[in-house]
């Protein structure tokens, strides 16, 4: 059966070149980098190597990257880190509703902790806007932690003009590019970051390694007890194979970003003109205009998601929904809740996350199969709300 | 949540369809869970449930398991069916916790539609589904094939796709059948009757490329030979009358 895997903001399959130039250090070089012998050299040298890539990719300085286990505890460690360090200044924090959960869920933390949390509302197309964020800053603020491309509808916020704010404001800006550095060029100081977190699984590198970007200067707690590693900042034996891996996708990613977003724009363009013309009642989430351009979320009406899922499963078909059931009663994205998205549109939508190595065939096969099986599903609702077939 | 037998059984539920001839349908209020079920079944008059389905939307656990309960349920009796409980559910597949909310909604619709059977019965709202064609056979034959009934086989009123005009012609030559007036004039009726079946066969032979104008064409050609066995078996009756009257 033919297996077509349009799941890539989950993970991506990791890059030939990334797991060849991987293969060394589970072997010869083994050594732990932080050992003194020429073994523990061999590890430190191929990190820092690592560390000066992904550095030079978001334009950031090589002390400035500490490596973590991926973009959860990156995540976690920016939005803790820096509201221990600061908490002289104040204990206020601000996000948005459409964060991915290593935020939503630190931040519901860091409120029982004490902290006061603002969730910065979004508009229909999941873009926060920046005169909310203004009415919310106070000089108690000390982080404002923002995606740069939402994971389920791909909308990209306005980095920019968000930074100018916060910075007038003294507070520290935290991005999670873990969707972004696939999808668009990062440079922390055009941007005007102060903290990144980055991916390595989600740019054909092997899981198990992530980063955060911390700007010289930017105030933040220790996160893992237990070594010095990671200029004492995370202690922890560093994961050499891993960040070797990270280190070459990144720089792979950033060879071939040009020609892969062009390539992935013809595709979903096709794909969405397609699926327009072949499925009525369907409707394409996201800003139309600032979306990374590999993910498409699409809300077939009067159909349950996870059903279609399945059925696209067994057909050979990856995709993912943005809700699941879950400890009996829906769990529903809150990504596309906060986008005004109603209970039903949430079940009946499905992500579709593109990469290059999908053909036009691929496409014309997803389609035909989505057809037959959105019918089914219609037709096997009892309800009458589903508008006809074509 | 993924179990591969709820994910096989997803794509072949064999209940998933609107039972046509169902004699009660219950459909089940929106739960929280934005989950609905629609049973369809024909109970006989032994109370058994000759045929069954369903159609629900809900997640893919609630489909399978509604299909599923229609598999056990097909061909108990309802109080046998209504024996039927979570742990007879759980037999198809071992589910997580957080599913285990789709076996009230299924167990609690079909604890509805034979509540409901019962009163609409009880009621004589509906019928047995076994009683349903005698019933109606019963009715036709206490009527006489008069001018009137014969008026309903107007052709233009009848269309190849309509099936249920084709029933009515059926249905009104079982009522030629069991007329009791005498031999001429049931000639008379069914000459009647047979020019309207030959201009119906002409109506639906045109159109060519239907597929259910065939089937009906193939059912009228059998009717209209019924008809023209009987007007054979009748010819030596009016022989006989012919003789007599000769003899008179």
């Amino acid at each position: 059966m033919k297996r077509i895997y349009l799941d890539n903001a989950a993970t991506t399959i990791t890059h030939g070149e990334v797991l060849q130039e991987m293969m060394p250090y589970f072997t010869n070089v083994f050594g732990n980098s932080s050992s003194l012998h020429s073994f523990g050299r061999e590890a430190v040298a191929a990190v820092d190597n690592a560390r000066d890539i992904i550095a030079s990719n978001i334009g950031a300085k090589s002390n400035e990257i500490y490596f973590t286990c991926g973009g959860t505890e990156a995540n976690n460690w920016a939005l803790r880190g820096v509201a221990y360090a600061n908490i002289a200044k104040g204990k206020h924090i601000i996000t948005s509703q459409i964060e991915h959960h290593s935020v939503i869920d630190t931040c519901k933390q860091l409120e029982k902790e004490g902290f006061t949390v603002t969730y910065l509302p979004v508009d229909s197309t999941g873009l926060v806007s920046v005169s909310d964020l203004l009415h919310e800053l106070k000089p108690t603020t000390t982080i404002v932690s923002i995606m740069a491309v939402n994971n389920e509808v791909g909308t990209i916020q306005n980095l920019k003009a968000i930074s100018e704010i916060v910075r007038f404001y003294g507070a520290y800006f935290h991005v999670d590019a873990v969707q972004a550095l696939s999808a668009m060029k990062i440079d922390v100081n055009e941007l005007g970051i102060d903290l990144l977190s980055i991916s390595s699984h989600k740019v054909h590198g092997p899981k198990g390694a992530g980063a955060l970007f911390v700007r010289e200067g930017v105030k933040i707690a220790k996160f893992m007890q237990g070594g010095e590693q990671e200029m004492n900042k995370r202690g922890g034996t560093v994961n050499v194979p891993a960040i070797v891996g990270f280190g070459k996708a990144v720089q792979l990613n950033d060879r071939d970003l040009q020609f892969r977003d062009k390539k992935i724009f013809e595709l979903t363009t096709y794909f969405i003109k397609k699926i327009e013309y072949e499925i009525p009642d369907i409707k394409i989430n996201g800003n139309p205009i600032q979306k990374a351009r590999n993910i498409v979320s699409v809300t077939f009406n009067g159909v349950e998601g996870e059903n279609l899922i399945m059925m696209l499963d067994m057909k050979g078909i990856a995709v993912s929904t943005g809700s699941a059931c879950a400890s009996g009663s829906l769990e529903k994205s809150h990504v596309l809740a906060a986008m005004g998205l109603t209970d039903a549109e949430i079940r009946g939508t499905i992500r579709f996350s593109f990469d290059i190595n999908i053909t036009k065939d691929d496409i014309d096969y997803v389609v035909r199969t989505l057809c037959d099986e959105v019918s089914k599903l219609r037709k096997a609702s009892p309800l009458k709300s589903v508008k006809k077939e074509k | 949540m993924y179990n591969e037998k709820i994910a096989a059984r997803l794509n072949d539920l064999r209940y998933l369809f609107p039972l046509k001839k169902a004699n009660i349908t219950l459909m089940s209020k929106k739960n929280e869970f934005g989950d609905v079920l629609k049973f369809f079944a024909q109970i006989d008059s032994k109370n058994v449930i000759q045929k069954i389905s369903f159609k629900a939307t809900g997640c893919s656990t609630f489909l399978v398991l509604c299909d599923y309960f229609c598999e056990i349920a097909e061909g108990k009796t309802i109080d046998e069916a209504s024996k039927i409980n979570e742990e007879d559910l759980m037999k198809f597949a071992t589910l997580d916790q957080s599913r285990h909310h789709v076996y009230p909604i299924i167990l609690g619709a079909f604890k509805l539609l034979v509540k409901k059977y019962n009163k609409e019965l009880a009621n004589k709202k509906i019928v047995p589904v076994d009683k349903v064609e005698t019933k109606q056979v019963k009715s036709n034959t206490k009527k006489s094939a008069t001018k009137k009934e014969v008026e309903v086989l107007e052709p233009e009123v009848i269309t190849p796709a309509n099936n249920e005009n084709v029933i009515a012609v059926k249905k009104e030559v079982k009522v030629i059948q069991t007329i009791t007036e005498t031999a001429d004039q049931k000639t008379v009726v069914e000459e009647k009757h047979t020019s309207h079946l030959l201009a119906l066969k002409q109506k639906i032979n045109n159109r060519e490329n239907n597929e259910k104008a065939h089937n009906h064409t193939h059912s009228l050609n059998i009717m209209l030979n019924q008809i023209n066995n009987k007007q054979e078996d009748k010819k030596p009756e009016k022989k006989s009358l012919f003789s007599w009257l000769k003899k008179k």
